[in-house]
């Protein structure tokens, strides 16, 4: 070939590059009122990320030609309505039916806030919801969304698990109770969180900058779990869900009920509820001695919509009685050595029982919140929030009362109750900008009794928000500003004379964030700040026996404020079939507070205690989450995701104690069928967790035990879009296929016994929809 | 009309809610409502000759585990060539008056023994109760001195061994009391 005809075919290939169009979509589409079915024309119709805008016609339709394929976001802006937003996976020419809630001459119902379709918001989030969620039900909060990366789970025994994020806990991680900070005693490793998960449709682990909003002590991050919205239209929903599992012979049962009256346009309202009965856990070889469970609980949510505003409450209700495991408690060390050295078995049976005896956790937790929000003109939205919780836990330990008459006494007793509100103003998308602002206030007691462990405080919050975020074709930019304030006076008695000192604290915090995507399948996200967190009550002023650990407790009443800096890269990488997600992660604390052993012993007349100590040191945990999801076609699907986390103090380079160990979880999933109608699947699940090699020396009684490998099978069938029944789901699980032994090394029990071994769990959802309703 | 309803029923729903704790107080009362404690052990020594004779030797830590230090550590302090009847003791010193434990202890019985460990001194040592399973309990026990005069410790374990572990032997169980005692034969 001549030069010459390469020349022409080099410029007939740039010709042909420029003459045909790289992008040939087309999106079409036509903007109504979802109320009135009119045609709304002179709608602004932006498409993002090319930032290109078109005005709708007179029949309210609108054509973008030459769109490139990929993710796009589509803004609908029009002189009478907030602005909404659309996201979809551009794949082939679309035509798109956009109904507006067009309200300002109207008096039918407007959403607000929540309703009102978000944009995404740059956080390395995750979350559990729709049918995923369904087939994690059946487990504790902690344990749904333990496969979540950068997430573990601390447990005592098997029936309490905390979640942990990137190895922090209590209250270091803020849990949100549809949009409530939950408020209990999040300072115990043995304290759970205090929810029900059939009332939420759906939680979501934040990260990052989205986390300023809660609260700055959230140094790890937040777990925030909300129902899903009640419903708009007239008729009766409902489910009915029930999870029945062999191991513990028992299950779980709740229904939910929601509807909308006829006689009042605009209230709607839902009921829930639900029971967990279980027996004794059996770990492969054995019955963990006293480990049922029990929980009653119950919600109901009402909200009233007006023209320019919504008004809701939401009550639920939380009781269980917790088993802990006999076999772990343990006098003194020497008990404990006893264990370790095989001298002395903890006492597990042969026998299966559901009695929940000593030692024992009776826990109940009730909030209820009134919310209301209003539309300030166009653009802005006014929420104003107020609520109260009040938990009470009794811990019973092991030992019957000598006194008969006590039995029924708690060895000890928290009762604490908390007042919250908030007012925030949030605006829409004005030039790009969109954000919110708030204050909120916090009021707390708190109430031991019993045994002393920590103090009666009285706590007062109050805290000041900022968040905007910016928007640009390929860039988004989110920055947001906390102020915190706190006052913290305790009550305890030192020679029998009353203690008050009061201690305050206050930060600022910054978070801010940069997502740049340069292709439609390519996100990269940058984000930094500070966090800070007051000292937790415990950690200032606790002074007890730890009897679960053998162990001392001795509170720092001259801490300083937890700060430090955090930040995380990670980048997303959205294929045809491929999807990826890998990022690093850094939380850096100049003064991070840990228990450290001193190594006195506090005499007893139960023998000498190991003596701890809170103190803060610099420490630095870091490490990598890693998903991806591949489905080689409609049929198969693999996913997999890793989290790898060091964490060390910085000064003398030793490790940190308790930290989560390196995790691989797997999921192999393959469709029977999978049509509009209906699914069907079967899945196998694995799970890889190493031994912890990274700990400190001496530090505790025993070496970490052995990494393991569990693996699961799961098939289900689901119902879709049917006349009936639609979105019913029956599952059957086999969780701990090959019954293996294991223990975990954040297990507290982890000295005394195995995890439960094999498990047949039977899940099925049958909801009901009654579209005509008379009341 | 039907909004007002609505409102009302609304209020009385959230006010049943709300469970009000009235005894929610920041400033604790000085004596909380305490689980029963063992704070103090206290061995009575009688002499099997002449038992108006007794000593006796306390170990008390009258604010529990933590707080202060224990506030008494006797010695035992006993004499060549005698024999001794021995009794435990156990004290609540929370309570007002004090209250003793050990009918308690007692009446679990099969749950429950005492351990004694001698070092430098020497003696011999007999259980002198047994519970329904002809184990031993130990609250009673005989302490015979030999000709030797030494310094030495005796130590007394109380191990909780419920569900049917008591075996006699030591390592099972849960360890209620631990204390070292001081001791000497003159």
């Amino acid at each position: 070939m001549s030069v010459k005809s390469i020349t022409y075919l080099l410029c007939f290939a740039l010709c042909c590059g420029m003459l045909w169009p790289q992008c040939p979509g087309i999106i079409f589409g036509k903007v109504t009122d979802r109320h009135s079915k009119e045609e709304l024309g002179d709608a602004d119709v932006i498409l993002l990320p090319e930032n290109i805008t078109q005005k709708t016609d007179p029949h309210g339709e609108f054509r973008f030609t030459n769109v490139c394929y990929g993710k796009k976001q589509i803004l609908i802006r029009h002189r009478i309505c907030p602005d909404t937003t659309l996201n979809l996976e551009f794949q082939k020419d679309i035509k798109l039916k956009i109904n507006l809630n067009h309200y300002y001459n109207e008096l039918n119902e407007i959403p607000v806030s929540e309703k009102l379709p978000e944009f995404r918001h740059i956080t390395v989030s995750d979350n559990m919801e729709g049918n995923k969620m369904d087939e994690a039900r059946g487990t504790d909060l902690a344990d749904i969304i333990r496969k979540i990366p950068g997430v573990s789970v601390l447990q005592t025994g098997p029936t309490v698990s905390k979640p942990m994020i990137h190895g922090m806990h209590g209250y270091r991680v803020l849990i949100v109770n549809h949009g409530i900070r939950h408020e209990a005693q999040q300072w115990g490793s043995e304290h759970a969180p205090e929810m029900d998960p059939f009332v939420y449709d759906r939680t979501e682990v934040i990260k990052g900058a989205g986390t300023i909003r809660y609260g700055s002590d959230a140094v790890a991050g937040v777990i925030a779990s909300a129902p899903s919205e009640l419903p708009d239209t007239t008729g009766l929903h409902g489910e009915v869900f029930t999870v029945a599992q062999t191991n513990g012979r028992g299950g779980q049962m709740s229904g939910k009920l929601q509807g909308n009256f006829n006689f009042l346009k605009g209230l709607s309202w839902r009921i829930q509820g639900s029971i967990k009965h279980l027996g004794d856990r059996r770990a492969p070889s054995y019955y963990i001695t006293n480990t049922g469970s029990r929980e009653w609980n119950g919600a109901y949510e009402l909200q009233y919509r007006l023209k320019n505003s919504r008004f809701n409450v939401f009550y639920t209700q939380f009781n269980s009685r917790i088993g802990i495991f006999t076999g772990a408690h343990i006098g003194n060390l020497t008990d404990l050595q006893n264990i370790l050295h095989g001298l002395s078995t903890p006492y597990t049976s042969e026998a299966f029982s559901y009695e929940i005896k000593r030692p024992m956790q009776k826990i109940s937790h009730e909030m209820v919140k009134a919310a209301f929000g209003s539309n300030l003109g166009k653009r802005w939205i006014l929420n104003v929030h107020y609520a109260f919780q009040y938990n009470a836990r009794s811990e019973f330990d092991k030992h019957t009362s000598f006194n008969n008459k006590n039995a029924e006494v708690p060895d000890m007793d928290y009762r604490v109750q908390t007042s919250q509100s908030e007012c925030s103003l949030e605006h829409l998308l004005m030039k790009g900008f969109k954000g919110k602002g708030g204050v909120q206030f916090l009021h707390q007691i708190n109430n031991s009794f019993g045994r002393f462990f920590i103090p009666n405080y009285v706590r007062r919050d109050i805290g000041f928000f900022l968040t905007e975020s910016y928007s640009l074709p390929h860039w988004k930019f989110e920055g947001g500003i906390r102020y915190d304030y706190r006052f913290l006076q305790s009550f305890y008695y030192l020679n029998n004379e009353i203690q008050k000192p009061v201690r305050t604290f206050d930060n600022l915090a910054f978070q801010a964030s940069v997502n740049y995507e340069p292709f439609s399948f390519l996100n990269i996200v940058l984000q930094g700040g500070n966090a800070w967190r007051a000292p937790g009550p415990n950690e200032l002023y606790s002074n007890g026996l730890h009897h679960g650990v053998g162990g001392y407790e001795k509170g720092n009443p001259d801490l300083k404020k937890e700060s430090g800096l955090n930040g995380n890269a990670f980048f997303e990488l959205n294929l045809q079939n491929v999807y990826i997600k890998s990022g690093y992660f850094i939380h850096d604390f100049s003064n991070f507070i840990y228990l450290q052993p001193t190594g006195n012993y506090v005499l007893s007349i139960q023998g000498a205690f190991p003596e701890f100590e809170y103190r803060q040191s610099a420490v630095r945990i870091q490490g990598v989450e890693c998903s991806w999801l591949w489905s080689f076609n409609s049929r198969f699907e693999f996913h997999q995701n890793a989290t790898l986390l060091r964490a060390v103090h910085t000064k003398t380079k030793k490790y940190l104690i308790y930290m989560p160990a390196d995790r691989i979880f797997s999921s192999f999933r393959f469709y029977f069928f999978k049509t509009q109608l209906k699914e069907m699947w079967a899945e196998i699940q694995h799970s890889w967790i190493d031994k912890q090699a990274r700990v400190p020396m001496n530090e505790d009684f025993a070496p970490p035990p052995a990494g393991y490998q569990l693996w699961n099978l799961q098939a289900g069938i689901r119902l879709l879009k049917q006349k009936y029944l639609s979105g019913m789901m029956l599952m059957l699980e086999i969780q701990n296929l090959l019954d293996v032994a294991y223990r975990d090394y954040l297990d507290r029990f982890r000295y005394f016994t195995d995890l439960p071994g094999r498990n047949f769990v039977l899940k099925l959802k049958i909801p009901f929809n009654i579209k005509k309703m008379h009341i | 009309m039907k909004k007002m309803t609505l409102i009302v029923s609304v209020i009385l729903i959230w006010m049943w809610s709300c469970k009000k704790d009235k005894h929610l107080k920041p400033v604790p009362p000085p004596n909380n409502n305490l689980p029963e404690l063992i704070t103090g052990i206290r061995l009575v020594f009688k002499d099997s000759v002449n038992p108006t004779s007794i000593s006796y030797a306390l170990f008390a830590d009258p604010d529990g585990p933590g707080g202060n230090n224990p506030t008494v550590k006797d010695s035992v302090l006993l004499l060549k060539n005698k024999t001794y009847l021995v009794s435990v003791q156990l004290m609540d010193h929370t309570k007002n008056p004090v209250d003793t434990l050990t009918d308690q202890i007692w009446n679990e019985r099969n749950e429950h023994q005492f351990f004694y460990h001698f070092q430098g001194v020497s003696i011999q040592f007999y259980y002198m109760d047994k519970d329904d399973n002809h184990l031993p309990v130990g609250i009673s026990t005989k302490w015979k001195t030999g000709n030797s005069s030494g310094i030495g410790s005796v130590r007394v374990i109380l191990k909780h061994q419920a569900g049917g572990i008591k075996n006699g032997t030591e390592p099972p169980g849960e360890t209620d009391v631990d204390v070292t005692f001081p001791m000497a034969i003159k």
